[in-house]
């Protein structure tokens, strides 16, 4: 019995020991996700969309160290009412495999989404980097099959496609793929007053998210 | 050298591979059964798990892992989950027949009067019957814990995953708040009871079949009830299995996760507790069942008092075993 004691205290410690080092060394070695986020500004890898015309937007991307230059090309009939023309681009990261995004964007707004013409392209990141790198969002909005991280102070909008959705609930993990960005500029309303759709909740942690309250 | 004496000297006495009367007793028990036969019962033993093994992963191919509906988590873990679940359940069944039945063969043959009395001997016999149990069970032992030990690994590789933030991503909005540290005592807790939690219960049932041989005087009772722990524990294992699959096949949005209790039976009854290997689902459990971040320290805790306990049954037979008028 001492020998079963000592041995599950030692695995014990080992054990603790193992995990904050493990947590420890994703730390020091990980740098975040491959693909930026838009800064505080609004502004994403230096591109202010507001005050850019398409050619400024194709020239700034293909200038970027981070975007293949003869990726960028005007993709054609795709354009969203109202919106700028949408542009196609690569941005490789020597980390993970080169990732197709795709861009448009309107006076006070700018949509980021992974390119959606190929099933087989990548998310542009998880969940989990996001709420790693951000922290918990405002608020989360169920927008049919696909949930939205809200970051007020950021006017950020985060599309995930969650592991499961039916009608008023949704599981939301870490691995879930993040399908698009979506920010308004600062010269627009204040997010909060815009972008928040029902049904929507206060940010309860991942797993189950119940959008609205029991009968 | 000197670290595996210092080993070999936490281990009892009558537990060390050179004690004579576990020596007598390992040697007894190959003597037993002719080389050619063990043979056989080899072979076929390792072609069944083979054969278990492959029909799992072809389930797991097909996603639909044996015992792991709505499983997302690694696919090794998804072919090697039910294998080793049964691997695990069988040399249970093996630990609460085999010490007992080779006293009662001891019984039979009447050398276990001449063992007893020797200074000590009954209670020797007991301790050492129960050692020699560990001992013939080596392989399935390593069958069991070798993939535990890699889980494990693959578990603490997992956690680094998110920037180092995985385990804190999974702290927000959990049902109690724990903070960062007892969160990470509590998966060191959870992962360590995994880990043991195999060789605290084939060392229970080896305790309590002993127990029953020596407590008992009528041999067919004791057999009786030898047989009802067997078959309840069938029944229980069947059972855990069943819930967790039932639960996982139904709507996930209607399906109850189950409360805590829940979790700690099913890690006790259905061996679980490998489920509880696979950090997705451990943190999955964490979120969506209120206080399921206790359930890894809680089953330590039962892991520890399972080992009171193995301890009291055995001493309980060591006793018993001592007493003049056993037949």
């Amino acid at each position: 019995m001492k020998l079963f004691g000592w041995l599950l205290a030692a695995l014990f410690a080992v054990l603790i020991a193992g995990a904050a080092g493990a947590r420890w060394l994703g730390q020091q070695g990980q740098g975040g996700p491959g693909f930026p986020f838009p800064d505080e500004s609004g502004c994403w890898n230096g591109l202010c969309f507001a005050s850019l015309s398409p050619d400024d937007v194709l020239a700034g991307l293909r200038e970027s160290g981070r975007v293949a230059p003869a990726s960028v090309t005007v993709v054609e009939g795709l354009q969203p009412g109202g919106y700028d023309p949408l542009i196609a681009f690569t941005w490789t990261n020597s980390a993970e495999r080169p990732l197709p995004v795709l861009l448009y964007w309107a006076t006070h707004s700018y949509h980021l989404t992974r390119d959606w013409r190929q099933d087989a392209n990548p998310a542009l990141m998880s969940a989990g980097d996001v709420l790693a790198a951000l922290g918990p969002p405002d608020r989360v909005s169920l927008l049919a099959d696909q949930v939205s991280l809200q970051y007020a102070a950021r006017r950020l909008e985060v599309l995930v496609v969650p592991s499961r959705s039916y009608l008023d609930q949704a599981e939301l993990l870490p691995g879930d793929a993040v399908i698009g960005l979506f920010v308004i500029s600062g010269d627009s309303p204040p997010a909060a007053e815009t972008v928040y759709y029902p049904p929507s909740t206060p940010w309860q942690g991942f797993g189950l998210i119940r959008f609205a309250t029991q009968p | 050298m000197r670290a595996h004496d210092y080993l070999l000297a936490q281990v009892p006495p009558w537990a060390r591979p050179g004690n004579p009367m576990l020596r007598y007793m390992l040697q007894r028990e190959e003597r037993r059964h002719p080389p050619l036969i063990r043979l056989a019962i080899n072979v076929i033993g390792a072609g069944v798990l083979i054969a278990v093994l492959l029909f799992s992963y072809r389930m797991a191919q097909q996603d639909t892992p044996l015992g792991l509906s709505s499983f997302n988590g690694s696919p090794l873990f998804a072919v090697l989950y039910f294998p080793l679940a049964l691997v695990q359940f069988f040399a249970m069944l093996l630990a609460i027949l085999g010490p007992a039945n080779a006293l009662a063969i001891e019984q039979a043959r009447g050398t276990w009067e001449t063992l007893k009395i020797t200074s000590h001997g009954g209670e020797l016999a007991i301790w050492a019957r129960w050692a020699a149990m560990f001992y013939q069970l080596r392989w399935l032992l390593a069958i069991i814990l070798v993939p535990r030990l890699f889980f494990a690994g693959r578990m603490l590789v997992d956690l680094t995953a998110y920037q180092g933030r995985h385990l804190d991503l999974y702290l927000v909005g959990i049902t109690p708040e724990v903070p960062l540290e007892a969160g990470l005592a509590l998966l060191a807790a959870g992962m360590t009871a995994s880990l043991v939690l195999p060789l605290a219960l084939i060392g229970f049932n080896a305790a309590l079949g002993l127990s029953l041989a020596t407590v008992i005087r009528r041999h067919q009772i004791a057999s009786l009830l030898r047989l009802a722990v067997v078959i309840g524990q069938w029944f229980a294992f069947g059972l855990a299995l069943l819930a967790i699959d039932v639960n996982g096949r139904a709507s996930w949005y209607t399906s109850d996760a189950g409360s805590w209790r829940d979790h700690v039976i099913l890690a006790l009854a259905g061996d679980h507790g490998l489920r509880l290997m696979d950090l997705r689902t451990q943190f999955e459990m964490w979120a969506d069942v209120e206080y399921g971040v206790l359930v890894g320290g809680l089953v330590l805790a039962i892991v520890l008092a399972l080992g009171l306990i193995t301890n009291g049954l055995l001493r309980l037979a060591a006793r018993h075993a001592s007493l003049p008028g056993r037949e």
